[in-house]
């Protein structure tokens, strides 16, 4: 059965492609079916089919394309290696992989920042580099006055050269001397001294 | 009878889709092996396309030398962007695209002349000169048709495309080729009265 919406115009508008065979099988039943009917169609019809057979009619005149074959190699051989596009990248699981890697070296990174922000802890057995002298860990008491313990330090011929920490000790160094055996002994006599010991890092 | 036309651009009416020109499978595996480098595929798809690209082309130049060059340009952006081709249209209609625009761009340059067949050609007979005549009448009327609606024609004639591939291939909508095709039949129709059987 015929569209209902099929007319002149549909008719005449297909004939292009009846003729050159893209058009449907229905499609070229309703149009033969019309141009039967229809004279400027069938013209129509006419007309294109002899176009197309004359257009269509230089087959033959075709060269071998060897030469220009080689002609084409010699193009791609004379292209740089990088001339072609990147090929794609064919497999996706190494994009992953890759994205991955990036993802695990950023979190590590940024667990080892947050690890050097944190304050160091700091026990008495805890070495102190700071000073090749240091030969005393000293607590004071916390009632000791700024006087006291330098009247203290100068009694003792030390320095203080760390500290104090967060335990509040204090590391002192020997000025000249090293008795350090006589210069705890005399701090650990003192009211003020709540703890002295020889420092790790005191020469022996 | 006579009946009123009015221009196919005011209506979108799909075309059914027959199968195309060529063997779409086939020649999707040769590009897969071009993009692995496979020469002898390039090879393969070059007499392929050598052929049907040269019957289009030599209509529109009338010169080997410029056929051979635009088909080797295309077949060489072909090998450098097989990669890239995803398969969304057949692949007759991505090659004669870059033919297409390729060509288009040729003569634009160039500004070519169509060769005229000559009027002193021996011929052999009264048959073969009416044939050629008839050749001659129908190149004329055809050079006379602004070059996108010739060019319209020639993919749907010549390389028998349809509507939809005609559109991919030079890049416009099917209702703007609808519109080339009624311009150019509506020419060729007070142009070529006789190709009806009028005399």
């Amino acid at each position: 059965m015929r569209a209902p919406h099929f007319n002149h115009e549909r008719c005449w508008e297909l004939i292009p492609w009846v003729v050159n065979g893209r058009a449907s099988e229905p499609e070229q039943r309703d149009v033969l079916a019309h141009a039967a009917d229809c004279s400027e169609c069938r013209e129509e019809l006419a007309r294109h089919h002899a176009l197309h057979s004359q257009m269509r009619g230089d087959e033959d005149v075709i060269a071998a394309p060897n030469a220009s074959w080689q002609k084409l190699l010699a193009r791609i051989d004379a292209q740089p290696a990088d001339s072609a596009a990147p090929r794609r990248i064919e497999r996706p699981w190494l994009i992953a992989a890759l994205w991955l890697q990036l993802v695990a070296i950023a979190v590590l990174a940024g667990a080892l920042f947050r690890s050097a922000e944190q304050p160091a802890y700091t026990t008495l057995a805890t070495t102190q580099p700071s000073d090749r002298r240091a030969a005393v860990r000293a607590v004071f008491a916390p009632g000791a006055t700024l006087d006291e313990i330098n009247q203290l330090l100068r009694q003792v011929g030390c320095d203080i050269v760390a500290g104090p920490s967060e335990a509040g000790v204090y590391t002192l160094a020997a000025t000249d001397g090293d008795d350090v055996p006589g210069i705890i002994a005399t701090l650990r006599k003192h009211p003020e001294v709540l703890f002295a010991e020889r420092s790790q890092t005191a020469s022996p | 009878m006579t009946h009123a036309r009015t221009d196919p651009s005011s209506k979108a009416t799909p075309f059914a889709r027959p199968a195309g020109p060529g063997n779409n499978d086939a020649e999707l595996e040769l590009i897969r092996r071009i993009r692995l480098r496979d020469r002898i595929a390039l090879r393969e798809l070059y007499v392929l396309y050598h052929r049907r690209l040269s019957r289009f082309l030599m209509r529109l130049t009338q010169r080997q030398d410029v056929t051979e060059e635009i088909i080797n340009d295309t077949l060489l952006a072909v090998w450098n962007t097989a990669a890239q081709f995803r398969g969304d249209s057949r692949v007759s209609t991505w090659i004669v695209g870059i033919a297409y625009r390729r060509g288009l761009k040729s003569l634009r340059r160039r500004s070519f002349e169509l060769v005229e067949l000559g009027a002193g050609d021996d011929l052999a007979g009264a048959d073969e000169l009416q044939a050629c005549e008839t050749r001659e009448w129908i190149e004329g009327a055809l050079v006379t048709l602004p070059i996108e609606q010739r060019l319209c024609l020639e993919l749907a004639y010549v390389l028998g495309h349809s509507c939809e591939e005609i559109a991919a291939i030079t890049n416009c909508s099917v209702n703007t080729v609808k519109t080339r095709l009624f311009h150019a039949r509506r020419k060729l129709s007070a142009l070529l009265p006789r190709l009806a059987g009028i005399p």
